[in-house]
């Protein structure tokens, strides 16, 4: 529901907006970042007694038409410390990265800001807004069906939508990731203290994260094969190829059921892309229940990528061969051809991208296109997505050295309409290939990322800590802590981290 | 609907589309109009700038003749706040008998006071402590004779207030 909203700021301004209720309140804040020109991360917004908090509705807070908001200028968000200064800490955050069943690599994944980005994506908001999907995208997955029928209180965990809506935004947001994290193994060690604990945590893990690995891991064996059909009479081979689980030490040897994650939806190709770029790792991944989840959310955050059409500007920074590599590679493929093979979903995604769905309304060839088979079947073909990726590269140069003027919407001087079309009808495409380099972005998230950036990070330490910590110093003083030594020690003790340097200097 | 009923109402609507700087209002519980919810934003150019601090204001039938009650929900380092987060400012006592024995009845609390009233009465409360009636006695010592370790205080109750948002 669309309703007229008032916004006083704190310097006294007073404008209104017509918003949606059913947007969340970081989005409220995108769109007030530009119409009061405090950025979104610093905005206070206070309605009716209540600082709204960001991952809640408007609606939720029950504003109606004709009131008035207070937009309040806050602090700016402390800077997040660097890496390498957290490794003093490692010791009063009982290691986040340890929980039975996840994998090591998640905890960085979920911090790279690649990925923080794509779970941010307005794709990404709108299946957090629908629950459903998510629940479609499990549910497709016969393994995982399986699972939930043989324990009726993870289908409830499926069907509760609040409960859907925390573990994603815990997949947002670091911060609660990391205390839930922290929570829950807290309980794991107080159930293994408790005499019948052992047992218990002996039978969740053979009855849930057992079967679910299966799922997962069958789901990957079966997209080995380029024909999702060929499991079906294959089954020998594909427990050969499952051969890898993380060794538990209680279970009985798993015998894998190929029911065949073939028809299959979402959630089992996204499985694959997950297992297929941990290659160097392919065990952890595969071996949680997360992963499968995870795989579903990264495959999401692919389509998100097709947002990313157009300007021809690649997002994560991917070489082109790098990206073709991941093209080429069979599970990516696999996923692909799943994808398109399913028109409800290519109609869904181009629906809930307001410029993608623009582009195809403007051009009822690329609907038609788009939901004709043969020319998706184009698509598969590893050879001609290269080919597209080229032109995309080569595109983006062009328009990086201006030849295009970089508005990519406006017609070129000289061009032919329908030259222009077909540029946006690439575009469009060329969205699939940021949506491989997305999976490269999870995938390379594990390993590359810290090594990238440590160099920068040692230079960064070789400042005086005066320097490396101007801000933070200056936070410092402004909250009344006067004494430079005692300040720069807290923080160089801390990491550059504001709030755990007070509670030092409080002490 | 009673008379008290009706006031708190209008007071509601009031606020609800013209709020007023530094502070904002609404209920508990919907269904409760004696229940209000406030959020203090931390006045400029004082200590507890950049603080959000949640309270409770509470109202009995009595009002208008009778005073609410207001408490801070978040955690607060003042002189005139008790350790538990009642507010002790003389527009909330009670116009009869003298309890504190300096507080002239004009600086009681009056039927026309209004939820905005007091919220301004405490925002100014805010920026200047009275320390002659002090309701946190280590606070308002600090105030007085340390000012360093009343100030460092007062940042830890801000900061734990962005904490909790």
């Amino acid at each position: 529901m669309t309703i007229n909203i008032n916004i006083k700021t704190s310097v006294g301004d007073k404008f209104a907006v017509d918003v949606d209720t059913s947007i969340l309140v970081s989005e409220f804040k995108g769109l007030l970042a530009t119409k009061s020109g405090i950025p979104a991360e610093q905005q206070r917004i206070i309605y009716s007694g209540h600082v709204l908090k960001d991952h809640q509705k408007l609606s939720e807070y029950n504003v109606q038409e004709g009131h008035t908001v207070h937009l309040v200028k806050g602090a700016a968000p402390p800077t997040p410390p660097p890496p390498t200064e957290q490794a003093p800490n490692a010791n009063t955050q009982p290691a986040p990265m340890q929980i039975p069943g996840m994998p090591s690599n998640m905890g960085q994944m979920l911090q790279n800001p690649m990925m923080q980005e794509i779970l941010n994506s307005p794709m990404f908001q709108n299946i957090f807004d629908n629950p459903d999907t998510f629940k479609e995208m499990i549910l497709n997955n016969p393994e995982m069906r399986e699972v939930m029928n043989r324990n009726p209180e993870m289908a409830q965990v499926l069907n509760d939508p609040r409960a859907l809506r925390q573990s994603f935004e815990m997949m947002r947001n670091p911060e609660l990731m990391r205390e839930m994290m922290r929570n829950a193994d807290r309980a794991m060690i107080n159930i293994e203290n408790h005499p019948e604990g052992f047992n218990l945590l002996r039978r969740m893990y053979t009855n849930v994260q057992e079967p679910l690995y299966n799922a997962a891991n069958q789901a990957a064996a079966n997209q080995q094969n380029n024909n999702p059909f060929s499991s079906l009479f294959n089954n020998n081979t594909n427990n050969a190829n499952s051969d890898q689980p993380l060794p538990n030490p209680w279970a009985p040897q798993p015998t894998p059921t190929t029911t065949g994650a073939t028809g299959t939806g979402a959630s089992s190709n996204n499985t694959t892309t997950s297992g297929g770029n941990t290659t160097t790792s392919p065990n952890s991944n595969a071996s949680n229940p997360f992963a499968s989840m995870f795989g579903g959310m990264g495959g999401m955050g692919g389509m998100g990528g097709m947002g990313g059409m157009g300007g021809g500007s690649n997002p994560f920074g991917l070489s082109p061969e790098q990206m073709s590599q991941m093209l080429s590679s069979p599970e990516v493929q696999g996923m692909m051809q799943q994808l398109m093979s399913n028109p409800q979903f290519m109609e869904q995604t181009i629906n809930s991208n307001p410029q993608l769905r623009q582009m195809v309304d403007q051009n009822p060839q690329m609907r038609e296109a788009l939901s004709r088979p043969e020319s998706l079947e184009m698509f598969r073909n590893p050879q001609n997505l290269q080919a597209l990726l080229q032109l995309q590269q080569s595109l983006s140069t062009l328009q990086n050295n201006g030849m295009f003027g970089g508005a990519s919407g406006m017609p070129p001087a000289g061009m032919p309409a329908g030259m222009e079309n077909m540029f946006s009808g690439m575009g469009g495409m060329g969205g699939m290939g940021n949506f491989a380099n997305m999976f490269g972005g999870t995938g390379g998230a594990t390993g590359q990322r810290p090594g990238t950036t440590s160099p920068t990070q040692a230079a960064a330490n070789q400042e005086p800590p005066e320097q490396r910590f101007t801000v933070q110093l200056q936070q410092l003083r402004d909250m009344g802590f006067l004494d430079p030594a005692e300040n720069i020690q807290a923080l160089l003790q801390t990491g550059g981290n504001v709030n755990a340097a007070i509670e030092r200097l409080l002490r | 609907m009673s008379q008290s009923a009706l006031l708190l109402k209008k007071q509601l609507r009031d606020l609800n589309k013209h709020p007023v700087e530094g502070f904002s209002a609404g209920l508990v519980d919907e269904s409760n109009i004696y229940e209000w919810q406030i959020v203090i934003v931390g006045p400029p150019d004082t200590l507890y700038e950049g603080g959000y601090f949640n309270a409770v204001l509470s109202f009995t039938p009595d009002y208008p003749n009778k005073p609410p009650k207001m408490k801070f929900i978040t955690e607060m380092w003042h002189p005139n706040v008790y350790k538990n987060g009642d507010v002790c400012i003389s527009i909330l006592h009670e116009p009869g008998d003298d309890v504190y024995g300096y507080e002239k009845a004009s600086e009681r609390w009056l039927p026309v006071h209004t939820v905005e009233s007091i919220l301004v009465s405490v925002i100014s409360m805010l920026s200047s402590p009275n320390d002659e009636s002090p309701a946190n006695i280590d606070a308002a010592t600090e105030w007085r004779n340390q000012k360093d370790v009343f100030k460092k205080k007062v940042a830890r109750v801000v900061r734990k207030s962005q904490d909790n948002m």
